[in-house]
């Protein structure tokens, strides 16, 4: 048996910050239903993976969330990987409902991180970013 | 291959000069005949070589489907993903064990402009078909997308190669970068940042003279050049570098 590759790690990256999971968003709205690489770099992509990284993004901001919009935000995953998940060749209309559910949740996170500015909370680098 | 192989002149490129990049630095319009299976499969054996050179502890994990009889299915567009994919593994490696990133900087450049490329052909196709719905300008909108989409799929090729791009080190996705020269610390956030060079994906033309262009060059880094990266659908001369300045005397 082969040792690791010490210069390859297999886990996904989850994304740490408010903005990071904004970035993660939009890049699922350009390639919902399937989330499949078109350039192949990330041949494991797919709804399961795409979906596992948002929420565990989530998780990851949950206190910056709060719990009431985390829950909201769950919610709205849940319900857009079913949609998405009923439609992986885009012809029923299913998917368009799904993307409409990530605008949501790009409005959600936009809130938070404008009430963070407001408030001046700094974020990890100390700066009053929204983050 | 280092920015200034890729580019060549940019060491001695006069301070604001512009330059372009060429289109087949990222084999886009390299011949089509020439991409064959034989060529990529040399090419990984090639790369596989060089990295083992820089670390014998380094080996390819791969799961390449096989046909009923055990037979593996390799197809071009799977084998560019392996060139791909082992160019930026050993650009990884090199700063890793060497400390250099000038490999990584190109590196960098080849994965945004292909993810940007992609990003924006999907983006207009979305926006066509009424499918984003922008509250922003169409232009403004298919921008944001595709920053984000390139954004996203950078930090996670970093973290595949074992490269945190949200710290302290050399290579940084849109992070915070201080300016403390003057009296108020200021700072500008790139979209990428490798060691002393620094990337920003856009879709509109920026110079010199842009204001966030020359924030970039007053950062603490101290940049020597920013590569601007523009869909490759926007034209010749779409991605082009920028180097520093020269400070009179």
């Amino acid at each position: 048996m082969s040792r690791p590759n010490p210069y390859f790690n297999p886990k996904p990256y989850i994304p740490a910050t408010l903005s990071e999971i904004n970035d993660l968003l939009g890049s699922m709205i350009l390639y919902a239903p399937t989330f499949v690489d078109p350039l192949g770099d990330f041949p494991n992509r797919n709804i399961d993976s795409e979906f596992h990284t948002l929420t565990g993004g989530f998780e990851g901001v949950r206190k910056k969330l709060g719990e009431e919009r985390y829950a909201s935000l769950m919610d709205l995953a849940v319900r857009a990987k079913a949609l998405f998940a009923a439609d992986q060749d885009d012809t029923n209309g299913k998917t368009d409902e799904g993307r409409a559910l990530l605008f949501e949740m790009e409005d959600v996170l936009k809130d938070v991180r404008n009430r963070r500015v407001r408030e001046e909370l700094p974020d990890d680098e100390g700066e009053v970013s929204g983050d | 291959m280092t920015l200034e192989q890729s580019f060549p002149g940019l060491r001695n490129s006069p301070g604001g000069v512009v330059v372009a990049v060429a289109d087949n630095l990222f084999d886009l319009t390299g011949p089509a005949d020439a991409m064959t299976a034989e060529v990529l499969q040399n090419q990984t054996r090639q790369l596989s070589a060089q990295i083992k050179a820089i670390d014998p502890a380094w080996h390819y994990d791969e799961i390449v489907p096989t046909d009923a009889l055990g037979n593996r299915i390799e197809t071009i567009q799977g084998l560019t993903a392996k060139v791909n994919d082992l160019r930026f593994q050993r650009a990884a490696v090199t700063a890793r064990v060497s400390g250099d990133y000038g490999s990584l900087q190109v590196e960098t450049l080849r994965f945004v402009q292909r993810n940007a490329d992609t990003a924006y052909d999907q983006g207009v196709a979305l926006l066509k078909a009424g499918r984003l719905a922008p509250k922003l300008s169409d232009q403004e909108a298919l921008g944001n997308y595709v920053d984000r989409q390139v954004r996203r799929s950078l930090r996670e090729r970093y973290h595949q190669s074992g490269i945190d791009s949200g710290g302290a080190g050399p290579v940084r996705v849109n992070r915070r970068e201080n300016n403390s020269s003057g009296g108020d610390l200021t700072y500008r956030r790139p979209d990428a940042r490798v060691d002393d060079v620094a990337f920003d994906v856009t879709l509109t033309r920026k110079t010199l003279s842009t204001p966030q262009v020359r924030g970039f060059f007053d950062a603490d880094f101290r940049p020597i050049r920013v590569v601007i990266i523009r869909p490759r659908q926007l034209g010749a001369g779409h991605t082009y570098a920028i180097p520093r300045p020269e400070t009179k005397r």
